[in-house]
């Protein structure tokens, strides 16, 4: 079936055509078109595969402002060279030379420059000065002054190190003819039904062109919400299902919260600066009582009966400002302000950023998102947590999970939950969780048992959407394109 | 966590099990609660990563021992302590200088090769681990008969310190072997601010060694001829010292040694090093069951804890009586013993229990705000970005032309373009942009997520806040275009939107506002400034908005 082009789309098929290969900018230079009329027949010809569209990155170099500088007033190598062809230097004296307008990091940036592209050398401990040095230096000049021409990468590499050059970019659409379009030019009352058309009755006269409807276009392009935010919805939604409330907590936080309230000991390597961002700050703690019992609690176990850390707690430490390295912090800040009902039967639940203290690489970012919850209860037991457990990965599509022992600071006993995953043909580490100890429960007067599980987001994200690299997922690098066209997980995981 | 290495061949031996393949014993270590971590065949060499609590693992010998009574090869039976007549003084300015001393003797020891590389590993490995890096505990082991009793442990100034420390041939102050030796200078900022320097000295005035920092040459290294040692370790904390004395005596004990205690005499107390006597604990069976959900026997429950080291008693149809092993840091609670008890019962093998806890969902305003931005924003053809929330300085000021306020700094970071907590989201959005150029325009995005505003009014002088920001990339952009779209999103959340025209350095003159929102400033919208997109080496015109809704 013939294609329907109209005048510009016919204009814009011959002129590529005849081109074999255009940029954007010159094939509007060239038709005297209006843009939009000729983004939209790029976009039938690209649709019916009569043409192609690169996006190309170009690299080009320009003379930095350093560079400027040098061309209007000579390179320091030229001026260091000038002055050695005038006086004798020795090389012990480099370290005092004083040079008119050089501070003294100039000599010694000179003399490498110099003795690099051979415009010196060093005869008995004397610099002298090569002959031809003017004629060398004034290549290095010549270079940077045609920046733009110069194609050798040595040449490049050495202007850019020296900072005399700057490395931009810029994109550039291209279009390339790819086969001849059976065609007819229709005028454009023929193609497209028009009020006017319709007001005035003309259309009853007109035969209008067929379309090739079975031919698909582009998808259209739509605003989307992230795939990570996807999980996070997912998982909260798991929670909610399950009748839990939601909670959070600031990302900055003293350490009392995310470390001494889980009785983590004061020298424990958890809080090592390794793991944990530290700021340069204070901040302040709640009320005496309070830390008053987790002094207690940690110098000799409190009212709990436990031996407990068998040290001295330190309350300055407990100020120190970090950045939440998990959403437990979350849940501390809860105990504090539950209700007396609450203290006895409650479930809460957060999801929300935390942060480690790491180098970036494919599996590692230095933040990612945590899930946590817990329950609070009479009686409740790790066959309960199991139990949880259970209902947790059911829900989503997980039945094949192993547990083994752990150890978590608060809690005990503690459990690691393996997930056989079918695509990966593997088992994989995916939840850590656990029954609270007492002493991390007493100076909040929690009279229930208390029972917990934390899940990571990016973990899950990376399983579902088959990613290997942290950085598609989640950050400032992920590729747009992508997260237009992502197809929505499934509600279970494979 | 650590990672110890050890010979597969030989812990098959003490298990008495020669058929056992890696595959089992990696079960048996999962249900136990630890894990391989590789094994190379050709070398015998496997490696197991050893939980952070258990301390105790950390040698050949631990985890043999420990692994000998989990699979009822072997009882454990604690030790039993000789009494000596040796002694160490301890002097008032040690007391001052806020350290302590345990230590003991074995005797009767027969080494060889493997032994004595056991003997340093589990001294580098408590130094790492327990020891925080020597920071809370050192350890010294010596030849006996090189050492004349009683030892003082005492506290000099450093100038008055001398002898020939290991690794070296000369004689050196205290001073010098900070400032010049390379162990000195690895480990002196552990005694940096202090006027004095910790010693071990014998009753021939010979200086044993300078702790936590190094040992003298002279009292010689263990051999395959040493019979005889004395230990000790020092730190600031009586408790961890006696834990990690008892962790050493244990393996001294297992590689065939005899162990005897010491008199440690301080000032006002004495006591005897190791503690001979044999720590006890009563836990309720009922407890036990409570915490762990299950319904386990009594007797089966005594059995159980054998293999998990105690030696177990029971006393009535409730109570059972513990002793604890003495090396075991990790048992503070009942609720120890409950996990104890589950690892040799097997989590596995816990039947799981459906609660009743009831309670109503429900979410928080703010999520449920950030979930109604998103939806807008979405529907007006914009996609999601979720940007990192650390950001650098040069990113999200300086790139952008104005002095960064209100925002927390970071300390240490080992990503050192990171080192600021983002305050807005107005640069991440142009940085996602310069790493999608290649992809086709126009380019509509925002992020609607935390970020941290300094707030010294807070107790973390700083407060999380909800930021919305949403920029357009093409080849041609509108002020009317942007403002089109904060105005419908500002309405539907049912607020009335005000711009009035002000400059910002990040927009063009002239083509910026600041938002109002019912009469609250509450951001700003523009065409980004030419020089903000070529700071980011970004070629595409750009207009965007940011606010606090």
């Amino acid at each position: 079936m013939k294609l329907n082009f109209t005048e510009i789309d016919k204009n814009v098929y011959d002129h590529i055509k005849s081109n074999k290969e255009i940029s954007f900018e010159k094939l509007i230079n060239n038709l005297e078109e209006d843009t939009d009329s000729v983004r939209r027949s790029l976009e039938l010809l690209k649709d019916n595969n009569i043409i192609s569209e690169q996006i190309k990155v170009i690299n080009f170099y320009e003379i930095s402002e350093i560079g400027k500088v040098a061309v209007k007033e000579g390179l320091v190598e030229k001026h260091f060279c000038d002055y050695l062809k005038n006086n004798v230097v020795k090389v012990s004296e480099l370290k005092d030379l004083e040079i008119n307008n050089f501070s003294k990091n100039d000599c010694s940036l000179a003399f490498g420059i110099a003795k690099n592209n051979n415009l010196i050398s060093i005869e008995k401990g004397v610099i002298v000065v090569k002959a031809d040095y003017d004629k060398l230096i004034n290549k290095v000049l010549d270079n940077l002054k045609n920046i733009k021409e110069v194609s050798d990468q040595k040449v490049i590499d050495a202007l850019l190190k020296r900072k005399l050059i700057l490395k931009k970019q810029m994109t550039e659409k291209r279009y390339t003819f790819l086969e001849d379009a059976d065609f007819e030019v229709v005028k454009d009352n023929t193609l497209f039904l028009s009020s006017k058309l319709l007001k005035s009755g003309e259309y009853k006269d007109i035969k209008f062109k067929e379309y090739e409807v079975s031919k698909l276009p582009k998808p259209k392009q739509i605003g989307r919400i992230h795939p990570l935010r996807q999980i996070i919805y997912y998982i909260r939604d798991l929670y909610l299902e399950m009748g839990f409330k939601e909670m959070t907590s600031p990302y900055v936080e003293t350490s009392f919260w995310p470390m001494d309230s889980m009785f983590i000991s004061q020298d424990h390597p958890m809080r090592e600066i390794q793991d944990t961002f530290y700021l340069p700050d204070k901040g302040t703690l709640p009320d005496k009582e309070l830390t008053g019992k987790i002094a207690l609690v940690h110098e000799s176990g409190g009212k709990t009966g436990s031996l407990g850390h068998q040290y001295k707690w330190d309350i300055e430490a407990a100020k120190q400002l970090v950045l939440r390295s998990h959403t437990t912090a979350a849940t501390y800040r809860k105990f504090y302000e539950l209700t007396d009902e609450e203290k006895k039967e409650c479930k809460y639940f957060s999801i929300g950023k935390v942060f480690r203290n790491e180098t970036i690489d494919s599996t590692h970012l230095p933040e990612f998102h945590h899930a946590e919850g817990f329950v609070i209860g009479k009686g409740l037991s790790l066959a309960h947590l199991i139990g949880f457990i259970k209902v947790f990965f059911k829900k989503l599509g997980i039945e094949n999970i192993k547990i083994k022992p752990t150890y978590n600071p608060y809690t005990e006993p503690s459990v690691e939950v393996f997930a056989y995953l079918p695509s990966l043909g593997k088992w994989a580490e995916i939840m850590n969780s656990g029954v609270f100890r007492k002493e991390s429960l007493e100076p909040y007067g929690i009279e229930g048992d208390v029972i917990a599980w934390g899940i990571g987001i990016e973990r899950i994200a990376m399983l579902v959407y088959g990613k290997r690299n942290i950085k598609d997922i989640y950050g400032d690098e992920c590729d747009i394109d992508w997260l237009r066209s992502y197809t929505l997980p499934p509600r279970k995981i494979k | 966590m650590a990672t110890i290495e050890i010979s597969f061949e030989k812990l098959k031996q003490e298990l008495k099990n020669p058929a056992l393949s890696i595959e089992d014993l990696e079960s048996i270590l999962f249900e136990f609660g630890l894990e391989i971590d590789g094994y190379v065949e050709a070398e015998d060499l496997l490696k197991i990563e050893v939980t952070a609590e258990r301390v105790d693992l950390l040698s050949f010998y631990g985890l043999s021992r420990a692994l000998k009574a989990y699979l009822d090869v072997e009882k454990y039976r604690p030790i039993e302590v000789m009494e000596s007549d040796l002694q160490v003084n301890v002097s008032q300015s040690v007391v001052d200088y806020g350290a302590y001393t345990m230590s003991a003797v074995v005797k009767d020891l027969n080494l060889d090769d493997q032994k004595i590389k056991e003997i340093i590993n589990i001294q580098e490995k408590l130094h790492v681990t327990y020891g925080r890096k020597r920071k809370s505990i050192a350890i010294g082991v010596y030849p006996l008969d090189k050492i004349k009793f009683p030892i003082s442990f005492d506290a000099k100034a450093p100038k008055d310190i001398k002898f020939v420390p290991l690794g070296e041939t000369q004689e050196m102050t205290g001073l010098e072997i900070l400032e010049k030796h390379p162990t000195g200078v690895a480990y002196s900022k552990l005694v940096g601010g202090k006027k004095k320097l910790l010693v071990f000295i014998d009753s021939n005035n010979k200086i044993l060694s300078m702790p936590p920092i190094i040992n003298s040459l002279d009292t010689g290294k263990v051999t395959e001829n040493t019979k005889e040692i004395f230990i000790e370790c020092t730190g600031q904390n009586l408790s961890k010292l006696s834990y990690t004395i008892n962790i050493l005596v244990e393996m001294f004990k297992d590689i065939g040694g005899k162990v005897y205690s010491l008199q440690v005499n301080y000032p006002n107390l004495k006591i005897v090093s190791p503690n001979p006597k044999k720590p006890t604990m009563q836990v309720s069976i009922d407890y036990l069951n409570q915490v762990l959900g299950t319904d386990i026997d009594i007797n089966l429950a005594s059995e159980l804890l054998e293999r998990m080291m105690y030696v177990s008693k029971v006393i009535d149809n409730n109570k059972l009586e513990l002793i604890v092993p003495k090396f075991r840091t990790d048992v503070l609670h009942d609720n120890d013993v409950a996990d104890d008890l589950a690892r040799a019962y097997g989590f596995s093998n816990i039947i799981p229990k459906e609660s009743r806890v009831v309670s109503v969902a429900e979410k928080l305003e703010v999520s449920i705000k950030q979930e109604q931005i998103n939806n807008i924003m979405c529907n007006m053809g914009f996609v999601e970005i979720m940007p990192l929330t650390l950001s650098s300085t040069k990113n999200s000021f300086d790139d952008f032309l104005i002095a960064g306020k209100d925002y927390v700094k970071l300390g240490f970071s080992a990503e050192s373009s990171l080192n600021i907590v983002s305050n807005w989201l107005l640069p991440k959005l142009l940085k996602t942009l310069t790493f999608n150029q290649h992809r086709s325009y126009p380019q509509k995005i925002f992020a609607c997520d935390f970020v941290v505003v300094e707030d010294l009014t807070k107790d973390v002088k700083s407060k999380n806040v909800l930021k919305t920001s949403c920029v357009i990339a093409d080849s041609k952009i509108t002020f009317t275009e942007i403002s089109s779209v904060l105005l419908r999103l500002v309405n539907v959340l049912g607020y009335e939107l005000k711009l009035e025209k002000k400059d910002y350095n990040y927009y063009m003159a002239g083509r910026s506002a600041t938002v109002l929102v019912d009469d609250k400033v509450v951001g700003t919208i523009g065409e980004l400034n030419p020089k903000v997109l070529i700071n980011y080496n970004y070629t595409v015109p750009v207009c965007g908005f940011e606010i606090e809704i």
